[in-house]
């Protein structure tokens, strides 16, 4: 049993380098950051005039109705200043869980206008980790402020000391984005089996059905349709095909936090999954399309030690040309 | 922080990405923010689609799409459920369609200067038609509200509820 116990705590607390979670952190804020201050763009106009349309879901439930104009604005203006100094590593002990807290809650009031957006989910999890977690020991302002004023008054209005040494509270964190990262997997393939085709979903006519539906959606709507739908709609094995490979990925998305390689193998294959939607379907999961949603599973300290020892000849190099240049 | 406050934290992020497997903890729509349920993987399709979509009508009464950007905001999914419910209130309906029909108004040249009528409609889709046999009319079309394009020749305008069937690529009038 003490084995046991041993071999878990292992696993779900692993020492971790800070670096590691630290790119983490500046990855996902800037994509954060760009994506909030895109959507703002229309959020304003959007709600001066369809207010009627107003279907508060999660923490918009709490308001009594849309929000004055320039409480939106302000919202995404505060958000945004919030995500870059979350990407800086800014006073984190108040800025990490402020952003985390109002990203979440200004995704949560976009979704509450009649349309679910799940291509959101996995960003705002995320957030909301990274902002609880101490995601801003290195590449932060933090540490490089309270080396500079050694004042305990800094320490007390939140901002953090920061350490480079490796430790087990990176390492939970680390494990809590990648259950946020596969386990809403293991929801959707749950959902699937769960409709009226149960497994029979895997031989794909489901599949095609929706597609299909998205397709007359999309004509309907804005007038494109994908081509590809025309092409392999009458055929039954691709949908077979595909939706095998959808089921496994999903179920078979936990097992990526097992091992280092498990998780490269099921970046690549959820990667394959996401841009198929995007081809198929025209639904773009960005966040997951681009690879930063599966940042967890990359072993940044290594990387990056990686590219510094490439780097190194290189500064060699440079190093007498200049000196013959003086 | 200690390990079990951490233990803790992961247990309760665990079961709330989980909760909506439960039917009851799924929210008030079936669906939720930020943790889902995905309920269009689990919904029955219907043998036909139904979409509230709006159509530019020339003069002989063929009839062309008109994109959703034209009269509400929004990526395709959340305008066509605005659409949608739109579609439910005969004003409502009235007010869109009189937006679309103001700017096409606006079109000189081209095909949309011949757009004569506006139609919100209510359509109901065969994939097997659509994908299968690329024959893009719906089954039928029921009217929410219709409205002349301001400045062009009006036709006559089909009364909300008004059913407009389809049949091999014509339109059959009963």
């Amino acid at each position: 049993m003490k084995r046991i116990v041993t071999v878990l705590d292992r696993w779900w607390f692993p020492v971790v380098s800070p670096t590691r979670l630290a790119v983490i952190r500046i990855l996902t804020g800037i994509f954060s950051v760009w994506y909030i201050s895109r959507r703002g763009q229309w959020l304003d106009p959007f709600e001066r005039k369809e207010a009627d349309l107003f279907d508060p879901i999660g923490l918009a439930t709490l308001l009594d109705g849309p929000l004055p104009p320039n409480t939106v604005e302000f919202l995404g203006i505060a958000t945004t200043v919030l995500g870059v100094m979350f990407i800086l590593g800014l006073w984190w002990r108040l800025v990490g869980p402020a952003f985390a807290a109002l990203f979440m809650f200004t995704l949560t009031y976009k979704n509450s206008w009649g349309m679910l957006f799940h291509t959101e989910n996995m960003l705002a999890l995320h957030v909301l980790v990274l902002g609880c977690m101490p995601s801003a020991n290195v590449f932060a302002l933090d540490p490089w402020i309270r080396k500079k004023w050694s004042t305990p008054l800094l320490g007390w209005l939140g901002f953090v000391r920061g350490t480079t040494e490796a430790h087990w509270k990176i390492g939970s964190a680390i494990r809590m984005l990648q259950l946020g990262t596969t386990l809403p997997y293991v929801v959707a393939g749950v959902a699937k089996i769960m409709g009226p085709a149960g497994w029979g979903w895997a031989i794909g006519s489901n599949l095609r059905d929706q597609v299909a539906m998205n397709g007359i959606w999309y004509a309907m709507t804005t007038r494109k349709v994908r081509e590809i739908t025309y092409y392999i709609y009458d055929y039954d094995w691709p949908w077979t095909v595909l939706a095998v490979v959808t089921l496994i990925v999903e179920f078979g998305a936990p097992l990526a936090m097992l091992h280092r390689r498990l998780g490269y193998f099921f970046i690549i294959t959820v990667l394959g999954l996401h841009w198929g939607i995007d081809i198929l379907m025209a639904i773009a999961f960005k966040y997951q399309m681009c690879g930063l949603a599966f940042a967890c599973f990359i072993e940044w300290e290594r990387v990056l030690g990686w590219v510094s020892r490439k780097l190194e000849p290189l500064r060699g190099r440079i190093g007498p040309a200049r000196k013959s240049s003086s | 922080m200690n390990k079990t406050m951490v233990t803790l934290l992961s247990a309760a992020l665990t079961f709330s990405i989980l909760a909506p497997i439960k039917e009851g903890w799924r929210g008030v729509y079936g669906d939720s923010f930020p943790m889902s349920w995905y309920p269009m993987f689990s919904k029955p399709r219907r043998p036909l689609e139904r979409i509230t979509y709006m159509v530019g009508v020339y003069p002989d009464e063929k009839r062309t799409v008109i994109p959703s950007t034209y009269f509400v905001r929004g990526p395709m999914n959340q305008a066509r459920r605005h659409v949608a419910k739109y579609g439910r209130n005969s004003t409502k309906s009235m007010e869109l369609c009189e937006r679309a029909a103001k700017r096409i108004a606006k079109a000189e040249t081209g095909r949309q200067s011949k757009i004569v009528q506006v139609r919100l409609v209510r359509g109901s889709f065969s994939r097997e038609d659509y994908f299968g046999r690329r024959k893009k009319l719906p089954v039928v079309d029921y009217v929410k509200a219709a409205c002349d394009v301001p400045g062009r020749d009006p036709i006559d305008k089909p009364n909300r509820g008004t059913a407009l069937k389809y049949k091999k690529g014509k339109r059959v009038m009963e």
